[in-house]
């Protein structure tokens, strides 16, 4: 799967200002041997990029210039609430989010981008990174297992505070977005080019279809608010639709902004469905 | 419904636990969801329900098994009613009578089947307390057997063995062994008699003082055509020439005319045939002389009617062994010739003085004479004289004129006009009965005496005008009867067979059986053969009689005892057992077996 991993990149926009060390396609224009343009000699270019087809016809040294490549700060924000606590086993939403940023790190070290994971919900164990290169994976992993989920979702200063960086970037957001209307207001300040926001909204499928009947009562795993409800059909119907509904308006409104929009749901097999999936979102490339 | 356990009802208090244990179950489960967001829209219209136990199929199971659970530990049981035990005697009537059928089809149930089914359901509803008997009325009554209900199976063998044979018994005899047969017991209850008959009584009641007996008496009668025509008397007398003469009456006992055709059959060859034409109570005599060598003589009436037991008779003419009489007379009589004229009787003289009982004979006859000895023999006496102790004469009385027979057996005579003279008015004794009569002056008198059967003439037949008539040979065949049944060859229907014998059926039947079809009987292991005839007027009469006058002496108070209470816990139990299994069921539904597709749906797979 690594491999596989491996041959995979962040699909980082061209607008980002990133490194001269990595391999994603920059708007920079610098010399080099795959031409794309051409400009003027002046003192002190390197030999070594003169056109001298050019020199040869027109008498003029001119440098020749190309694409210059370049690494991407990448920037995980996971949302460790207590609503991501929620699922048994593989199927639980924050262990489907932490191997979902451990491939999309991996995907991110194995490119050379610089990676920091910026848990929110949380005081501990803060933030891991920035950091590149593969040799970074271990540590990765390390972090990625010592997540726990926990508080409320108090996202919006912490999202602030990163938008303030001078580095700008790729930011992809691993969240559940419940009880983060303040999340997404602050998603806004992440604006294109500089920054690049990929949102994952990752639900668990019991939150799509309640498997659920009878007379229950709802506790929010979060205001531990309480709700009382008969559930039968006519309620599951008005909930699903709900559920549809917000999904659609969160698309709308990342689209609204430039800002890439993915549901995910935590039975879909990481890398038989989620990873091919987010290839088909253009997430991945 | 009572409970024998009242604190087991205690458990009871489980059905409102199990509807606890459901309200429980179906109280809102707590769920923790990551948010209420969505759900406060959806949850709106529905979260004020108000909670309520849903009847589900499973909820009523259960309150089903708990409820009886419950009730089967308080030991429900049916309520100790008091119950009075009866005690039933079924008197059945067995006379020939009760082989009538009403109708007057060939086949069908018989008045005596329709009683015995009478009978059986009275015995099918014998309870636990009761004691039920079943005593016949025939011939003899006879007392069948009794018991509680435990006895029923063998009484209703018995009773299913009944056969219709033979004159009306003795109902007072019959009505005291049943009083006999209900007070066996030890604190038994008061007695229900229950008689079982079709009321053509043959006035056999040995006096006019009414029947006393204790108990309640109920009739059930059986029957409802009168109307028969039947041979009444049949007998054969050896002409001097050699020959026989063959006499048969036949009585119209119905209340309408009848016209029917009578045969004369000798040897199986029709002989000579009259028609019967006769009103309502007629009746028609006949003779017919025969020639010697004839061997059975029978008559035959043509045509069904409802007893067709008496549209046949029969006599044997020749054959049999004799059988000796020792006759005593001072003088010579017409008694002797009427004795001699009786088939295969030897008669054998001997004076008063010289009276010695000739131990081969089996009858004797005393004329004006009685022994201070009686023989150990059947005994007819004729003219008791004054001063004999066995029968002390008051007065002697003339000129009488018999009026009354009240045993049947003399019943088809015709005394009407004779006129019977130097009759000794006797002390009647207990062991005797009167089975002629002249007004309140016995004629005839018969009875059982130091083992042997006894019979007192109280007339004088040389002073009576009987000499010439055909009623003497017939008075002195019937008493002659009385004292020694096979007299003359011939047995009367519902006598015991005297040794064994074949019956008209083929049958074979052992000495003591009940003769019960009319006819010729051959002997088995000796020679000669015995008619079996009805030839009872009184029997074929089928008119409805008034009952004999009986006191029944009302009952003591019935004493009440408890029923033992029927316990239903077992069932109750049982319910709740079988419910649980469906509860069981109902529940791993879904994990039972099924069976496979291919059963379900046997369509093949089309082919690709």
């Amino acid at each position: 799967m690594l491999r596989r991993l491996e041959r995979l990149a962040v699909n980082a926009s061209r607008g980002l200002r990133g490194g001269l060390a990595g391999t994603h396609r920059s708007m920079r224009r610098l010399p080099a041997q795959t031409v794309t343009d051409h400009r003027p000699y002046a003192s002190g270019d390197d030999l070594r990029y003169l056109d001298w087809n050019a020199y040869g016809r027109h008498d003029d040294l001119h440098l020749k210039l190309g694409e210059s490549e370049q690494d991407v700060r990448l920037t995980l924000v996971i949302d460790c609430s207590a609503s991501m606590d929620w699922g048994e086993g593989d199927l639980n939403k924050l262990h489907y989010a932490r191997m979902l940023a451990a491939a999309i790190g991996y995907i991110a070290l194995s490119n050379g981008d610089r990676l920091e994971v910026v848990p929110f919900g949380l005081t501990e164990p803060g933030t891991w990174g920035p950091a590149g290169g593969r040799h970074q994976t271990v540590g990765l992993m390390s972090y990625l297992e010592t997540l726990r989920a926990g508080g409320g979702a108090t996202a919006a200063d912490l999202l602030r505070r990163i938008a303030r960086r001078r580095q700008r970037g790729l930011v992809v957001v691993v969240s559940d977005l419940w009880h983060t209307s303040a999340l997404q207001e602050a998603l806004a300040v992440f604006e294109p080019p500089r920054w690049q926001v990929l949102l994952l909204h990752l639900l668990h499928p019991d939150e799509l279809r309640p498997p659920w009947s009878g007379e229950i009562e709802l506790e929010d795993s979060e205001s531990g608010e309480r709700l009382e409800l008969h559930a039968d059909a006519r309620g599951f119907e008005q909930y699903g639709a709900a559920v549809q509904r917000w999904r659609e308006e969160l698309a709308l409104a990342c689209g609204r902004r430039n800002m890439a929009y993915a549901p995910l749901t935590s039975d879909m097999v990481l890398e038989r469905a989620a990873v091919p999936y987010l290839k088909l979102r253009q997430v991945l490339r | 419904v009572t409970f024998l356990l009242p604190l087991g009802l205690l458990g009871l208090l489980v059905v409102p636990l199990v509807g606890l244990l459901h309200l429980i179950r179906e109280r809102r489960r707590r769920l923790r969801v990551p948010s209420l967001e969505l759900w406060r829209p959806a949850a709106a219209p529905l979260q004020r329900r108000p909670r309520r136990l849903p009847l589900t199929l499973l909820l009523l199971l259960h309150l089903l098994v708990a409820a009886l659970l419950g009730l089967s530990l308080g030991r429900p049981a049916l309520p100790r009613t008091p119950f009075a035990p009866r005690s039933t005697v079924l008197v059945v009537d067995t006379s020939t009578s009760m082989a009538a059928r009403d109708g007057g089809r060939a086949s069908g149930a018989t008045r005596l089947d329709a009683a015995k089914e009478a009978a059986r359901q009275i015995l099918e509803s014998t309870r636990d307390g009761d004691t039920v008997a079943l005593v016949t009325l025939g011939a003899t009554p006879r007392f069948e057997g009794s018991g509680g209900p435990e006895a029923v199976s063998t009484l209703a063998g018995a009773l299913a063995a009944l056969r219709p044979a033979g004159p009306d018994g003795d109902l007072q005899a019959a009505l005291s062994l049943a009083t006999a047969a209900a007070a066996e017991r030890e604190g038994a209850p008061a007695p229900r008699i229950v008689v079982l008959t079709d009321s053509a009584f043959a006035g056999r009641a040995p006096s006019s003082a009414p029947i006393t007996m204790t108990g309640e008496l109920t009739w059930r009668t059986f029957g409802d055509t009168a109307d028969n025509v039947a041979i009444v008397a049949f007998a054969a007398r050896p002409l001097r020439s050699g020959g026989q003469q063959i006499y048969a009456r036949v009585a119209n006992l119905g209340a309408r005319p009848a016209s029917r055709r009578l045969a004369v059959v000798l040897d199986g060859a029709t002989v000579a045939q009259e028609t019967v034409r006769l009103e309502a109570g007629a009746e028609a005599e006949w003779s017919w002389p025969v020639g010697a060598g004839a061997r059975v003589a029978e008559a035959r009436l043509e045509g069904v009617d409802v007893a067709p037991v008496d549209d046949r008779v029969a006599a044997v003419l020749a054959g049999g062994a004799a059988m000796r009489v020792e006759l005593v007379s001072a003088a010579p009589t017409t008694l002797e010739r009427a004795l001699r004229a009786q088939p295969r009787l030897e008669v054998t003289l001997q004076t008063p003085e010289q009276y010695r009982h000739d131990p081969g004979a089996a009858l004797a006859v005393f004329v004006g004479f009685v022994p201070s000895e009686l023989p150990p023999v059947p005994t007819l006496i004729v003219a008791p004289p004054t001063g004999n102790v066995l029968a002390p004469v008051a007065e002697v009385e003339n000129d009488l004129r018999a009026d009354s027979t009240p045993d049947s057996r003399f019943a088809s005579i015709d005394l009407h006009g004779l006129r019977f003279s130097r009759v000794a008015r006797v002390e009647t004794p207990s062991w005797l009965s009167v089975a002629v009569a002249a007004e309140d002056t016995p004629l005839v008198l018969t009875g059982v005496f130091q083992g042997q059967p006894r019979a007192i003439w109280t007339f004088d037949p040389a002073g009576s005008d009987l000499a010439g008539r055909l009623a003497f040979p017939l008075l002195t065949a019937a008493t002659l009867r009385t004292l020694v049944p096979d007299v003359g060859g011939a047995l009367a229907l519902g006598a015991a067979a005297p040794t064994a014998l074949v019956a008209p059926s083929g049958a074979t039947l052992t000495p003591g059986s009940v003769l019960d079809e009319p006819g010729i009987y051959r002997g088995i292991g000796q020679e000669g053969e015995v008619a079996v005839n009805a030839l009872d007027a009184v029997e074929a009469n089928l008119q409805p009689r008034d009952p004999p006058a009986i006191v029944a002496e009302p009952p003591s108070r019935a004493v009440e005892v408890e029923r033992a209470a029927r316990e239903l816990w077992r069932p109750v139990l049982g319910g709740a057992l079988l419910l649980l299994l469906l509860e069981w069921l109902y529940t791993h539904r879904r994990s039972l077996p099924r069976p496979p597709l291919s059963r379900i749906s046997p369509r093949r797979r089309r082919p690709a």
